[in-house]
């Protein structure tokens, strides 16, 4: 997949509740579409850097790994973008 | 006066049942029952024995019905109509599915007209004052577990709905008879002597059905909410070990949630009744062969911290 | 008119008595309500009363519960019409909404509490293919019919067959006219359509005067009452607000009629929310719409047709002749919608396929349970 070097990231809507009861997954309820997802620690912390505001995805990425204590190789850094792309489908999050 | 459905004989009972109709109050919900069939006479009679006995209720939240169709069919292959509001929603059934379409029509009642809880497809029993939830996927035994813990001192709070409030993770109580199909009956026949089992109902689409009276509590009766620390998934897996593993909880919110009658009906206040619920449980995956492994299993159940 | 026995349209004339019912009217009352589809409208004349406290819990649970399924159609329906929104852009004409879904969308009051099935929308007939088209590839899809259901809708009628969702399961009802173009009553769609006023991004409704008109048309030619009562509650609400916050609408209200040949079905809706729910409407409306009234011995048939088939289809509320006047009204719909050469064949098939089953009847599954299929999704990343 071909992608924009360094998007600008943000949540596409405030109106979403996250919830994480333990660390490995989180539920996520778009308000708007009335749908619930399950997502991972990953996509989980992606949602929570991105409720604090708009950012670019080098430094998001760079963040969530960082926050998570993962080294950011390649496969982590393919995935972050995978689940990016997943938000967005979701309506979750949207680029600048 | 507080006299029981057991308290009147059968005879007299049928013929009020087919005349005026009886009330009964199970759990938060009343049924105004009418019914010239036989077979839901007898088995309303067995089942619903020590349910307090109503024939002059003012108010009732369902008015429900089951009698023959009337048409040049019941010379052939009777069919019996249940009626809700005097309107039918399903196709007839043949007459020897008699109780068991009832027991359905009732359930099909809370889970299309009830929205003041999350619904959840589970069973829920309790003990020491906390509840457990069993969602169940169809085959999972979620039955026949929950009618061998009712044997065995837990107290059914339902077998089919687990009224969830919208705040607050509590249980609201729905005693009715468990339904158990097939090879269960018989397995609980021979589990426990004592079992009060109900008329069968042949050839249902779920096999053979029958029912055990479960409201062998002294509360059995009450419509007290019971706060929830459980959710635990079963399976039988026959000539499996006994195995209660922890269950991620979002994994568990969403698992729950799909066995939900109206968690998405209820949007962001569903979505509150599933957070607080599932931050008040311990969540567990159960897989078992042995009933009386697994009720030792969860009579060793702690209550969540 | 005589004065229904029926309780739910005395506290629909009066909904003070919400406030001084016995258990024992409730009773009868909720399922009343509940057959015609205006239990929620309960709860919302209970919260306009004010008069909620005074009320069992046991029986605002069955209000409210409606209620629930009402406030989630109006949250769905605004979602759906950011993916129609999506799915439908052109610049030379708008997605309408009709009924339901455009009282929700504009946010009337007669959306509260309001039950609605299906999406109902006007296009321009130029444009149906292209529309059919446009959402066949964003999900929505034509259900099985066979080939005289399909015949009856798109020749006939003023429809497509109706589209569903194939992931969201939301049907859309897609009109190129609000009546059978084969009908008595030819209103032109394009004075509709460019009248409409837009709510939310290229998505409009009709304007308020066509909305009432609409209403009437729509209830006057239908055949089957069963949400009758329901249809003329919505014509309640709609006068009360329009009345309210809509300057000139009286005075816009019987000229338009005129223009869009709709004079005879006004007459009827407003005739029937004055004397079965006691709305009061100006004096000068009343005789303008009176000159389309049938004659007087027509007038007392319709009358006494209407009482009957406005009765909730409740037992309660039968009387002698309630079937027949029902059956009578049918097909007196289905003669306004098709000559007579077409309209025998098509009762005698559908008396013959009602005979041979009945479609509206549910299969019970699960232990009587019908899981409705959740909005839930599982995204499953991956995890170290």
């Amino acid at each position: 997949m071909i992608k924009t070097p360094d998007a600008r990231w943000r949540l596409a809507t405030q109106d979403i509740r996250l919830d994480q009861f333990e660390s490995q997954s989180a539920v996520l309820f778009h308000c708007a579409s009335g749908n619930t997802h399950l997502l991972d620690l990953f996509g989980a912390c992606l949602v929570r850097f991105l409720q604090q505001g708009a950012m670019q995805q080098s430094e998001l990425v760079f963040r969530v790994a960082e926050s998570l204590n993962f080294e950011l190789e390649e496969a982590l850094q393919v995935h972050l973008e995978t689940t990016l792309d997943s938000l967005q489908r979701l309506e979750v999050i949207e680029k600048l | 006066m507080n006299s029981t459905i057991g308290s009147l004989g059968l005879a007299e009972f049928s013929r009020v049942l087919k005349t005026s109709g009886v009330t009964l109050k199970t759990g938060p919900f009343s049924y105004h029952i009418k019914s010239s069939l036989p077979a839901v006479q007898q088995g309303l009679h067995l089942l619903y024995a020590d349910y307090a006995l109503c024939t002059e209720a003012a108010f009732a939240d369902f008015h429900i019905s089951m009698n023959p169709v009337n048409s040049l069919r019941r010379w052939v292959r009777p069919k019996i109509h249940f009626c809700m509001d005097h309107k039918s929603p399903f196709l007839p059934m043949p007459l020897k599915q008699g109780l068991a379409f009832m027991e359905w029509g009732m359930n099909w009642c809370i889970s299309n007209h009830v929205n003041d809880y999350v619904k959840l497809h589970a069973a829920v029993l309790e003990k020491n004052g906390r509840a457990l939830i069993m969602p169940g996927a169809p085959g999972a035994g979620k039955s026949t577990l929950s009618a061998a813990l009712t044997l065995r001192g837990w107290r059914l709070l339902s077998d089919e709905h687990a009224l969830v409030s919208l705040t607050g993770a509590m249980v609201t109580p729905l005693c009715r008879p468990v339904g158990l199909k097939n090879a269960s009956i018989e397995v609980i026949k021979g589990f426990d002597s004592g079992a009060v089992i109900g008329p069968l109902s042949e050839d249902t689409h779920k096999g053979t059905v029958a029912h055990l009276k479960a409201d062998l509590h002294s509360d059995s009766q009450s419509d007290t909410p019971v706060k929830a620390a459980w959710v635990i998934f079963p399976r039988y897996s026959p000539g499996s070990s006994t195995r209660l593993e922890k269950k991620q909880k979002a994994e568990t919110f969403l698992s729950a949630a799909k066995q939900s009658f109206n968690y998405s009906l209820l949007g962001e206040r569903g979505y509150q009744s599933m957070v607080d619920l599932i931050s008040a449980c311990d969540c567990y995956d159960f897989v078992y062969s042995n009933l009386n492994e697994a009720i030792e299993t969860f009579n060793n159940l702690k209550e969540p911290v | 008119m005589r004065q229904s026995f029926c309780q739910l349209v005395k506290l629909l004339r009066k909904p003070d008595l919400l406030a001084v019912l016995t258990l024992e009217q409730w009773d009868l009352l909720i399922p009343q309500a509940r057959h015609s589809l205006l239990l929620g409208h309960l709860s919302i004349l209970v919260d306009r009363q004010g008069v909620r406290e005074k009320i069992p819990s046991v029986i605002m649970r069955h209000l409210d519960s409606v209620k629930v399924v009402s406030d989630k159609q109006i949250h769905s329906v605004n979602w759906e019409l950011r993916k129609l929104g999506e799915a439908y852009d052109t610049a030379e004409d708008s997605i309408i909404l009709l009924k339901g879904a455009a009282y929700a969308v504009a946010g009337l009051q007669a959306s509260q509490g309001r039950l609605f099935s299906d999406i109902d929308l006007l296009v321009s007939k130029q444009h149906i293919d292209y529309v059919e088209r446009i959402l066949s590839l964003h999900g929505w899809v034509s259900g099985h019919h066979n080939d005289y259901d399909g015949r009856y809708y798109r020749q006939w009628m003023h429809e497509i067959p109706p589209l569903r969702h194939m992931q969201r399961g939301t049907v859309l009802d897609v009109h190129h006219t609000i009546l059978p173009p084969t009908g008595r009553y030819h209103p032109n769609p394009q004075k509709l359509i460019q009248s409409a006023r837009e709510v939310v991004n290229g998505v409009k409704v009709l304007c308020p005067e066509d909305m009432v008109i609409h209403s009437a048309a729509h209830l006057f030619h239908e055949g089957e009452f069963e949400h009758g009562l329901r249809d003329l509650v919505d014509l309640q609400e709609l006068l009360a607000q329009f009345d309210q916050s809509e300057p000139g609408f009286w005075q816009r209200l019987v000229p338009r009629a005129i223009e869009l040949d709709l004079l005879r079905p006004l007459y009827y809706g407003l005739h029937y929310v004055q004397t079965l729910l006691g709305v009061s409407l100006p004096d000068e409306i009343v005789t303008q719409t009176n000159a389309a009234q049938p004659n007087a011995l027509m007038r007392i048939v319709m009358d006494c047709l209407f009482e009957h088939a406005f009765a909730p289809d409740h037992p309660s509320c039968d009387r002698a002749l309630t079937g027949l006047a029902r059956w009578m009204l049918y097909v007196r719909s289905h003669y306004l919608r098709m000559p007579l050469y077409l309209l025998l064949p098509h009762l005698i098939r559908k008396a013959w396929k009602s005979h041979m089953d009945t479609p509206e009847k549910l299969e019970l599954n699960i232990d009587g349970l019908q899981l409705p299929k959740p909005k839930v999704n599982r995204w499953h990343f991956w995890a170290k």
